[in-house]
């Protein structure tokens, strides 16, 4: 198949850029990432996985970075823990507790959520997880200069320490997006709801489709930068509809 | 005139710690391969090292330090090693959380995180994770030396395969193996009395001092197994306990 007049992006990360619906893992049309492809033409490869690590992410840029010029990164929380391994991810205690919570002892999976639940407990150390953010993060804008690739590096939770230096064209962190409409939505109390596939990546479709038009925007050449009133935030009136509301 | 004497940084776990467990005086072991380096070649040893202690501990005592000297010797520990601020706790490896976890009390606040680390290294140690954070700190070791003119020399306390490391064909655990093999014919580990510093011999902590200083004078070699002396004491419990 030849894609003659498309670049060809490659795109790492968490759920901030993961195109599925992660009930059901269909492709969810709304996701700004999907959107790259079918609003703007660009031939897409989705490596990201909700609630993966960075270096889970690292691990699949340097396997397939090279079926890209363009490549999109979004940096996750650092202290995900690596778990190691494709089949499950622990990205933090609640996600552990709700996995244990269905899980039989016996599950060969049981023992590791324990230990990196025990780990997020009394183990975890942000300075440490800073430390190989960055280095990670550096790796990666490393390889793509040596490579000569575009590289766009989207925050997910921070732009602290040298993130500040490697982050280019976003002023805030897509945590804050999520947060600010969630704080619309239910009159400023900040709580966690589960999503529905109206959702994707953890925002509106208006906001996905404006995060899509940025990163296309950018892939093209143009020096801008986006920043969180940049987002539209609308309070809608059937919140049940895109929010699992118990 | 007199030329100024060098000051050494040595950062790194119980292959460069020359002190028998409390830092005091009458503590510092004299035949250590630091304590070698200051008293018979006449240079200033700082020595940041701590028995038990990851490669992440190291390395901020290196970012802490680096400034004082010119000449920093890294000893690389187990690249898996977990890092914890409390430097009381000894989360080295499984046999040291054991050793540690049963002399605590049941109330004590610290079972926890020995806890946690048992099943940190029961499940989820990933050496393809922890090799590139030791890479990138050997990398970054380097590169800070290398910046502030300071001499840096890397030794392989475990890993064989860090390029840095380019003074060493042998690794520490190495040479402390094949004294043990000399001496009982396994590899298997015995408690060491104070009498083996650094877990060496006293003659293999000079050979060691005595090769470390033509680097750190500017010869530029490779530090091989064949170096140093393996010889069968006759008196085996005076260094080990058996």
């Amino acid at each position: 198949m030849m894609f003659w007049g498309k670049d060809k992006v490659a795109i790492f990360g968490d759920s901030y850029a993961d195109m599925m619906d992660y009930e059901e893992r269909n492709i969810n049309e709304l996701a700004w990432t999907r959107l790259l492809n079918t609003n703007h033409n660009f031939f897409t490869y989705n490596f990201a996985k909700g609630g993966s690590s960075i270096f889970w992410s690292y691990k699949k840029f340097l396997a397939h970075k090279d079926s890209a010029d363009i490549i999109i990164f979004v940096i996750t929380q650092e202290s995900r823990l690596n778990m190691g391994t494709d089949e499950f991810f622990a990205p933090n205690l609640i996600s552990i507790q709700n996995k244990l919570a269905n899980l039989d002892k016996d599950d060969p999976i049981y023992n590791k959520l324990v230990a990196a639940d025990m780990y997020y407990k009394y183990l975890n150390d942000d300075e440490f997880s800073k430390f190989i953010r960055d280095c990670i993060v550096k790796s990666v804008v490393d390889i793509c200069e040596a490579e000569n690739k575009k590289l766009i590096l989207i925050p997910g939770f921070a732009i602290d320490g040298m993130l500040k230096k490697y982050v280019k064209y976003f002023k805030s962190v897509m945590f804050e997006i999520t947060e600010q409409e969630i704080s619309t939505q239910f009159d400023g109390i900040d709580r966690y709801y589960a999503e529905k596939t109206t959702r994707a990546c953890h925002m509106s479709k208006q906001n996905n489709i404006i995060l899509a038009n940025f990163i296309a925007s950018i892939i093209r050449g143009e020096e801008r930068y986006i920043g969180i009133h940049d987002f539209v935030y609308t309070k809608v009136k059937d919140p049940e509809n895109y929010w699992e509301i118990t | 005139m007199a030329q100024e004497k060098k000051t050494i940084g040595i950062f790194g776990d119980s292959f460069a710690y020359g002190y028998d467990g409390i830092k005091s005086i009458l503590n510092i072991l004299l035949h250590s391969w630091p304590m070698v380096l200051q008293n018979k070649h006449n240079f200033t040893v700082l020595n940041y090292s701590l028995g038990g202690s990851s490669l992440f501990y190291s390395y901020k005592q290196f970012l802490d330090n680096y400034k004082k000297i010119d000449t920093a010797l890294f000893v690389f520990t187990e690249s898996n090693r977990l890092y914890h601020k409390d430097t009381s706790l000894r989360l080295g490896n499984l046999g040291t959380i054991r050793k540690y976890r049963e002399s605590l009390g049941t109330n004590d606040t610290r079972c926890q995180i020995y806890d946690a680390a048992q099943m940190y290294y029961t499940y989820l140690v990933d050496d393809e994770y922890n090799g590139y954070i030791r890479d990138k700190l050997a990398e970054d070791f380097i590169r800070i030396c290398d910046e502030n003119n300071i001499r840096s020399i890397l030794i392989p306390g475990f890993d064989h395969d860090i390029k840095q490391a380019k003074y060493f064909a042998t690794t520490l655990v190495e040479v402390s193996h094949q004294e043990i093999f000399k001496q009982f014919g396994d590899r298997q580990h015995r408690p060491e009395t104070r009498l083996r510093a650094c877990h060496l011999s006293e003659r293999n902590n000079r050979i060691l001092a005595d090769l470390l200083a033509k680097i750190i004078n500017g010869e530029e070699f490779v530090i091989k197994l064949d170096d140093f002396r393996f010889v069968k004491v006759s008196d085996p419990e005076n260094y080990w306990i058996l």
